[in-house]
């Protein structure tokens, strides 16, 4: 559907929804038996807490009935929102009214069977602080390595609209598809610079800064790879990234499935004025990945496993006898953003000491806290169901995990909202396969509260949806770029970078 | 009577015959006649597998994701009318009365007077030849639906035609081909070609050629226009080609019918801009008959007829519903080489009948050719799924249905063995989610409600013959790894290699060892089976006489080994011994009529089986 219709559509529905409230809102039942249970609603929308910006909470009611009745309201505001129907569709407009100024918002529920009405335990939400107004994530099925479609999109928190970014097919052929990833902002795209990689036909980086957009091909005849895992610099015009030799195994019974691993990978920083790359590490000995810039931009996140040095051959036959050796520890080092220099390495967390590998370390907007995936062993964890959630104080120094958070399937990728009170990360615990995307309210106190999927117009619109979230990243504006600008730049023959040496 | 006057008299004659009356009916019964043979007559699995390897589901999101590409309309709609080749004559039955359907509307669009109307047979008759072409591009194609999605595709651009030509005004024959090209995401190229025969059609009739010009500028437009700002998952490369059939390879011959058609279709359309109610004369007529006498034997000649193929489709939808005795039976009535593909589901269904000890070499063994133009893609498309789950490699057998999936779209057959194989990996909520999509069509949703019941009491599974039969291959050990897509290697020497696990894996652990003479692999794993049988299957007992004599380290003396067999035996020895000098060519002939069935034949004679 073209923007220009969605927007119509959404402009309209308010105007539907007034009269449809002025004349024929559904009245609240009159007689009915309370029952002290809690209805059962899918997905589970009770005892969250919501951004005070969020989405309806539109949701299905999973009881046994011919009717249902939804009551939504407030202390201020206690005739509230009436919604008729199974399948919750709470209007936007109402639904925001109602959340203003509210610090909690309540729900009741009735269902009607056998012609008697049964109202349920009112469900309580808290309300909170507000939420960046977009995600952006990318579409993809849960493969292994065909690809044909797939797509970078942007999500409105405030509503439901979803708007593509760019999509695969779009300069695709018969013969030769294209791949789409690592969508990255600086600082939550505040002034619209971006970049993603597009692999195979029209290949390179497209890197989207100060108003201009160009395609790079950051690969040089002395690095390993291009760039594949970015972090932009929250202030100067930097890109960190890790090279890495991917490689794609396949478990024969394990339902994990797949293994991806590193038979390689180094660090660089990328200039993005002056398309030049520099080496931040490059330990044959070591296989360094997922770098990520601190708040403050004077270090660098990222996690490293150690191995044996071997040939390109050896390490291909290594990892398929060794793969659950391969443990990731957290480290840090010190930039200097105006020599650009880097100090020396600090070891954060030795996890591979505690018989686990450490991955994804994103430090909270304010600094005080890093929470990252950790498993048993491996980089790739989305892969793995033992994958969690840890949360590092990095004022007391104390690493937990986040149980309140984590279930007993895969946890991995997650991001902090901009003002550091809300994150969201990606989770398999639906299903095992395809990952859905889950919001959870971060308090001062260090603690979160009980995660929620993330809303949907409809609630059957992720049991249909036949493709994983990946890589959730909030952003407070939402990318402006055009069709024709990316397809124009992906054309484009791409610039290639020099190496520093 | 003057020669002169006896020619006028013909001329007369012919001039007064008009054949129009019979040749409608007639060419209407020749139509019907080769729909039944092409269709539901010699492509009944065929048929079938074509619903296998398409998926409908009647929900709001099955719809959106369809429009996604041009001519999305006509895909979804494609896709539900292939759901009944589920029943193949209850298919065959909507598709000859649509292709009959088509006809008319030619008839119509191209103002047809009745002695031309064979000339328009010509277009469902391609079409028909279209929907039986493609043989095992069928497992590749990313045009779902793809024998309706044509069909109907050519009654838009006729519609548009039609409505164009009996629209007055230049005005609103403009407006009929903006609409059309407003209807292009719909629609997709029959959009475009619907404005193509309009434009064609005012060429003749140069009644409002400025009409036809704004069509054809907003048709080439449109999907420009549609591709740069509209959301879709549409391929610039594809702008004006979306939605014709995607084979996924360059094939003159696949495209012939449909090229076919295009000329059909623009005849007709300029010859309704020239006709003026003409009386078509008598070699008119019949030239019109020819044409399509003549299309109704290039569709009976060029059909894709592969026994191979013919087979395989029988015994790959036996495979797939465990009807293993339904695909032996394919096996045994197949006359030509097989190939692989062949010999591999002839192993499977042997083996869960519990017969391969007894019969698997009865079969030939052979790597016949495929009539396909991705030969070698052809063993890993089209039963890398049910090897794999046959032989118990679930995670190998969920891996090519998303893999297949995500290339060529979600079908039936993927959906199925995606559900199963989460069943069998204990993945609940993730089988509920694949048997909710099949719970959602037309014909598959008693499938559906079997297999939810095993989600939501799991218990119920143990009970299940087909699920009894795959346990126990699931006991090996975990490994990482892949199989390259080489798919028979990498089951065959992962399971030969095997060094322990319940009966039946050993045992199918044996066979491979046989199949792959591995004498020292065979015996531990023959000497398991034989401590615990009573009755060793007689290729297990040639098996063991023959590497018992050709090691002379294990006394076969010792196993129970039939006097018939043993005797077979030295008969071959004796053979052997005197036929020495010969080539091997020659002895593969001579061994054959008496020892083609067995064991020995194939050890000594089938070498070197390309595999894919």
């Amino acid at each position: 559907m073209t923007t220009s219709l969605k927007h119509l559509i959404s402009s309209l529905i308010p105007v539907a929804c007034a009269f449809g409230f002025a004349s024929c809102s559904p009245g609240l039942p009159e007689n009915y038996t309370r029952t002290a249970a809690e209805p059962k609603l899918y997905p589970d929308y009770s005892g969250i807490t919501v951004p005070c910006n969020i989405a309806p909470l539109n949701c299905r009611i999973d009881e046994d009935g011919e009717s249902f009745r939804a009551h939504f309201y407030t202390d201020a505001n206690a005739e509230g929102i009436v919604v008729d129907g199974q399948a919750i569709d709470i209007p936007v407009e109402p639904w925001h009214r109602l959340l203003a100024d509210a610090d909690t918002v309540f729900a009741d529920i009735y269902v009607e069977k056998d012609g008697a009405w049964t109202r349920y335990a009112t469900i309580r939400n808290a309300v909170a602080d507000s939420i960046d107004p977009y995600i952006s994530y990318r579409l993809i099925e849960p493969s292994y390595i065909s690809f044909e479609t797939m797509a970078i999109c942007q999500r409105n928190l405030e509503n439901f609209d979803e708007h593509e970014i760019y999509n695969s097919q779009a300069l695709s052929a018969e013969d030769e598809g294209q791949c789409i990833n690592c969508h990255s902002y600086q600082g939550y795209n505040r002034a619209g610079n971006m970049q993603m990689h597009v692999r195979v036909r029209n290949g390179g980086t497209v890197i989207a800064h100060d108003g201009t957009i160009k395609k790079v091909n950051l690969k040089t005849p002395e690095t390993l790879s291009a760039g594949v895992y970015p972090s932009w610099h929250p202030t100067e015009p930097l890109i960190a990234y890790s090279l890495n030799t991917t490689t794609q195994s396949f478990h024969s019974k394990d339902i994990n499935k797949i293994e991806v691993q590193d038979a390689a990978s180094d660090l660089i920083l990328y200039d993005v004025a002056n398309d030049r790359i520099s080496i931040i590490a490059a330990d044959s000995t070591e296989l360094e990945t997922f770098p990520y810039w601190h708040p403050d931009g004077r270090s660098l996140w990222y996690v490293s496993a150690s191995v044996p040095a071997m040939t390109a051959e050896e390490m291909g036959l290594y990892q398929n006898s060794n793969y659950e050796d391969f443990k990731y520890d957290l480290y840090r080092r010190e930039f200097d953003p105006v020599t650009r220099t880097f100090g020396a390495v600090d070891t954060v967390l030795c996890a591979s000491g505690y018989g686990k590998s450490a991955t994804l370390p994103r430090p909270s907007p304010d600094g005080k806290y890093l929470l990252f995936t950790m498993g048993a062993f491996g980089t790739f964890h989305i892969w793995h169901r033992d994958s969690d959630l840890y949360l590092a104080d990095l004022t007391s120094g104390a690493i937990r995990p986040m149980d309140e958070l984590n279930s007993d399937n895969v946890e991995s990728y997650h991001s902090w909202s901009s003002n550091g009170r809300w994150i969201i990360f990606s989770t398999r615990r639906d299903d095992g396969s395809y990952t859905r995307l889950y919001l959870s309210h971060f308090r001062p106190d260090g603690t979160a509260s009980k995660p929620f999927r993330l809303p949907q117009s409809s609630p059957s619109h992720d049991e249909d949806l036949m493709k994983s979230y990946n890589i959730p990243e909030f952003m407070v504006c939402p990318v402006s770029l055009s069709k024709r600008e990316l397809v124009s730049a992906i054309k484009h023959e791409p610039v290639n970078v020099t190496l520093d040496k | 009577m003057p020669k002169h006057s006896a020619k006028s008299s013909h001329k007369r004659v012919q001039r007064n015959f008009n054949i129009a009356p019979y040749a409608l009916p007639v060419a209407a019964g020749l139509f019907l006649v080769l729909a039944c043979v092409l269709l539901g007559g010699t492509n009944f699995s065929y048929l079938r597998k074509l619903d296998d390897l398409s998926l409908f589901m009647s929900s709001g999101s099955f719809f959106h994701d369809s429009l996604q590409v041009p001519g999305g309309l006509l895909s979804w709609a494609g896709a539900f009318l292939t759901q009944f080749f589920y029943y193949p004559w209850l298919g065959t039955g909507v598709f000859a009365v649509l292709l009959a359907g088509l006809w008319w509307l030619l008839c119509k669009a191209f103002s047809f007077q009745k002695a031309l109307a064979p000339l328009a047979g010509v277009a469902p008759v391609m079409l028909l030849l279209a929907a039986v072409m493609p043989g095992y591009l069928i497992y590749t194609m990313k045009t779902p639906g793809f024998p309706f999605t044509a069909l109907l595709g050519f009654a838009v651009s006729a519609s548009v035609l039609l409505a164009y030509r009996t629209t007055s005004g230049g005005t609103m024959r403009a407006v009929v081909l903006l609409v059309t090209a407003a209807l292009y995401p719909l629609f997709g190229f029959y959009a475009l070609f619907g404005i193509v025969l309009a434009a064609a059609y005012e060429l003749m009739a140069r009644r409002t050629w400025w009409a036809a010009a704004v069509g054809v500028v907003c048709g080439a437009l449109v999907p420009q226009l549609w591709f740069y700002f509209a959301e879709s998952h549409m391929m610039l490369a594809n702008a004006y080609t979306g939605s014709l059939p995607r084979f996924g390879v360059s094939s003159t011959a696949l495209w012939l019918p449909y090229i076919v058609v295009f000329i059909v279709m623009v005849f007709g359309a300029v010859y309704a801009g020239r006709s003026h109610a003409k009386q078509i004369s008598f070699s008119g007529q019949v030239a019109a008959c020819s044409v399509f006498g003549i299309a109704l034997v290039a569709a009976f000649v060029g059909r894709f007829n592969d026994p191979n193929f013919n087979t395989f489709m029988e015994m790959d939808m036996a495979i797939e519903d465990a009807d293993y005795a339904a695909a032996v039976a394919a096996a045994r009535e197949l006359d030509d080489e097989p190939t692989r593909v062949h010999g591999l589901y002839t192993h499977l269904a042997l083996f869960h009948q519990g017969a391969a000890g007894d019969s698997l070499f009865t079969f030939p063994m052979s790597d016949a050719d495929y009539a396909s133009p991705l030969p070698d893609l052809a063993l890993r498309v089209t039963c890398s799924r049910g090897l794999n789950y046959g032989f118990g490699r679930i995670n190998d057998c969920y891996r090519w249905c998303m893999e297949d999936m995500v290339e060529y779209g979600p079908k039936v057959e993927y959906i199925k063995y995606l559900a199963k194989c989460s069943l069998l990996n204990g993945e609940m909520d993730l089988a509920r989610r694949y048997i909710r999509m099949l719970s959602r069509t037309l014909f598959h949703r008693e499938w559906a409600r079997k297999y939810m019941e095993y989600v939501d009491r799991p218990e119920l599974m143990v009970d299940d013959p087909e699920f009894a039969a795959i346990r126990p291959l699931m006991a090996y050990n975990n490994h990482i790894g892949g199989d390259g897509a080489l798919i028979e290697t990498y089951i065959s020497s992962t399971t030969a290699a095997l060094a322990g696990g319940p009966p039946p894996l050993v045992e199918l652990s044996l066979q491979f060892n046989m199949i792959r003479k591995n004498i020292p692999d065979f015996w531990p794993r023959f000497m398991l089976y034989a401590r615990t049988h009573d009755r060793l299957p007689r290729h297990y007992q040639e098996a063991a006489i023959l590497f018992s004599t050709l090691e002379g380290k294990v006394d076969w003396h010792q196993f129970n080994i039939d006097n018939d067999v043993s005797a077979s035996f030295a008969k071959f020895m004796n053979l052997a011994n005197q036929n020495s000098r010969l080539s091997e060519d020659a002895n593969r002939e001579i061994f054959r009529p008496m020892f083609g069935d067995t064991y020995w034949f194939y050890y000594f004679f089938t070498k070197g089986l390309k595999t894919t």
